[in-house]
């Protein structure tokens, strides 16, 4: 599978707005990144595109990454430090393991979708907000 | 009278051994008479063009370097410029090969090539430790090279072909210098893409190391 025929043009779509809704009601953002080869130190790797997709830059250190490895097949999700003081490392584990769940179904959309629902819970719960409109930006981001 | 006539001859006679001296002297003066530079082309016949001679001299060089062979080439008009009696171009390429008067790094791995333009005629002499290979190289090359093209009188074209010939034929035949050259270079290349891979990977694992250590996740493969 091509990396960048992963999403089809609907299923952005559909999470673009779902992940805008989510940030009408909390302080975090939350991006999407997919990539072809992350490597083996995967979560190093998230941290990286974390800084280069200037998600560090927040008062509050409270944003979240996904990041999805296309030929690796392996999904990383990445909290800073503000979110990651109000979780367990369960959580995360949790996450990543609902989520992989539905990819070896081939359920791509579900599986980022559920994964997502699960972040945003905590993220409204710790950081909630109440905007009408968020601020317009690219949220699903595929490696060049 | 008598006595006077006596002392004529014996004044002659003086002139003479003098004169004969003079001659001698001369002669051995005229069989050391080519001024020799310390340079591995000496064209005293000015037949060489200067580019070729400038090649010549630098192949020459690398020669000496590769094979441990010191070639030297002297090109003249003709002996008769340079001795008066009729000695032969071996005598005389024999007695200059061992002088003084030509400088060699080691003379016993040496050769010396004379070649007389007018006379039609070419020598050379070589020191014990030449190999008998090479030495057959440049009689074959002699024959088949330089002669043909000195019977058109190209001389030029007969004596830089010749050379290039030579070498070529001589440099080809050193294949274990060619394998130690190669392999060397080979060991050398690989060491520096070793290197060059180590640092690589020390830069990468630099760069990774740099990032903040921050915040927290998980990941999981789906495979």
């Amino acid at each position: 599978m091509n990396f960048k025929d992963f999403l089809k043009e609907e299923e952005i779509t559909l999470l673009n707005n779902m992940i805008k809704s989510i940030e009408k009601q909390t302080k975090c953002k939350i991006r999407i990144y997919i990539m072809k080869k992350i490597g083996k130190d995967a979560l190093n790797k998230a941290r990286e595109i974390f800084i280069k997709l200037n998600l560090r830059d927040s008062d509050l250190k409270n944003n979240i990454l996904f990041v999805v490895s296309i030929k690796d097949k392996k999904i990383v999700i990445f909290g800073d430090d503000g979110i990651a003081e109000k979780v367990n490392d369960n959580f995360w584990i949790n996450a990543v393991k609902a989520m992989v769940e539905k990819f070896k179904n081939n359920e791509f959309v579900i599986g980022l979708s559920g994964g997502i629902n699960l972040i945003a819970e905590k993220a409204i719960e710790y950081f909630p907000d109440k905007k009408e409109e968020v601020i317009p930006g690219q949220i699903i981001y595929f490696e060049k | 009278m008598r006595y006077k006539n006596n002392k004529n001859i014996s004044f002659f006679r003086k002139i003479l051994r003098f004169m004969l001296l003079l001659i001698f002297i001369n002669i051995i003066l005229n069989a050391r008479g080519i001024e020799i530079k310390d340079e591995h082309i000496n064209d005293l016949a000015k037949i060489l063009k200067e580019t070729d001679k400038k090649s010549l001299e630098e192949l020459l060089i690398k020669f000496n370097k590769m094979q441990n062979i010191e070639i030297k080439v002297i090109v003249i008009n003709s002996l008769k410029d340079y001795v008066q009696d009729e000695m032969v171009i071996q005598e005389y390429v024999k007695e200059l090969f061992n002088s003084e008067r030509i400088k060699f790094l080691d003379k016993q791995k040496a050769i010396l090539f004379f070649i007389a333009l007018n006379d039609r005629k070419l020598h050379y002499e070589y020191g014990e430790q030449i190999p008998v290979n090479i030495i057959s190289i440049l009689s074959s090359v002699i024959d088949n090279k330089i002669i043909p093209c000195f019977k058109n009188e190209e001389y030029s074209r007969g004596i830089y072909e010749g050379i290039m010939e030579f070498i070529k034929k001589t440099g080809g035949r050193d294949k274990n210098k060619f394998i130690k050259f190669t392999k060397s270079f080979y060991i050398i290349i690989s060491i520096f893409i070793l290197f060059f891979i180590i640092l690589l990977f020390k830069i990468k694992n630099r760069k990774i190391s740099k990032v903040e250590n921050f915040g927290a996740g998980a990941f999981g493969s789906w495979e």
